[in-house]
């Protein structure tokens, strides 16, 4: 295991670079994770209309992984209907949940296949799901109407 | 027992000086020998305590990042998280410099310069 097949280019540059890393007002729901264990904290805005994922926004803090994998979330789901969003996400969670046997397709996961490394570190998964969580409740607490 | 109070005194008084010699990196809690064990807390601006483990993990050195289970007092403390290196018996200065040097190459890993500010 070297640093280099977890701290990707792309990675480092999400990281310094965020994308969408503004709260947009007026959410249809907002949601607040905290990964208790290392203190990565993200909150995220999720605009809906229909069925479809209009617009993704964010705040957070943490660590690198956690950053740049938030940012490729809110860049790859926005746009996306809800079902096809819900199931990006399933496939992310598969790839970082493979400890280091799925490379993920890039079809499918964009930018997101940069942290295939990261599931070969076991204490950094959760750092780079913590975003792709959020979003999956706030899909799910906007269905439920709340 | 003594002997070994005064190997920690010696080391953390040590690694409170080089530590503090590194751009960017501000140690939690007291700076002189008063009320301080052979533990040390520290922030690198720029980066984050987990990114700072795990480039030192990578170069054999152990330290604790995180919460240390102690939110309200980094909430207090005003920091995200922290980095924390401890010394003992079988630790000696070589080890302190390791440490420095780790986290200058984790500097120059994560492009951070000396103001903190990632390039």
């Amino acid at each position: 295991m070297n640093l280099d097949s977890l701290y990707q280019e792309v990675i480092m540059d999400h990281y310094k670079n965020p994308l969408h890393k503004k709260l947009s007002p007026e959410p249809t729901v907002q949601v607040h994770h905290v990964n208790t264990s290392c203190g990565d904290e993200v909150t995220l805005n999720l605009h809906m209309d229909g069925n479809l994922v209009s617009d993704i926004s964010w705040e957070g803090s943490g660590c690198s992984i956690s950053q740049a994998s938030t940012s490729v979330m809110s860049d790859l789901l926005r746009g996306k209907d809800e079902d096809e969003a819900l199931k990006i996400v399933a496939d992310f969670l598969e790839m970082m949940q493979s400890k280091g046997t799925k490379s993920g397709d890039e079809n499918i996961l964009g930018d997101g296949v940069a942290l295939a490394g990261v599931s070969k570190f076991p204490a950094r998964v959760k750092c780079a799901l913590l975003g792709w969580m959020a979003f999956k409740d706030a899909v799910t607490r906007s269905r439920s109407g709340e | 027992m003594a002997k070994i109070a005064e190997h920690e005194h010696e080391l953390t008084k040590y690694a409170l000086t080089e530590l503090q010699k590194i751009p960017g990196l501000a140690i939690v809690g007291p700076r002189d020998l008063e009320n301080r064990g052979a533990v040390l807390s520290f922030t690198v601006e720029g980066i984050h305590p987990h990114d700072l483990g795990q480039v030192l993990d990578e170069y054999g050195i152990a330290v604790r990042t995180g919460y240390h289970c102690a939110w309200p007092l980094m909430r207090a403390m005003n920091v995200v998280a922290t980095t924390r290196a401890s010394f003992y018996i079988y630790n000696d200065t070589s080890d302190v410099d390791e440490l420095v040097s780790g986290i200058t190459r984790a500097q120059e890993f994560f492009n951070v310069s000396s103001s903190g500010v990632l390039r």
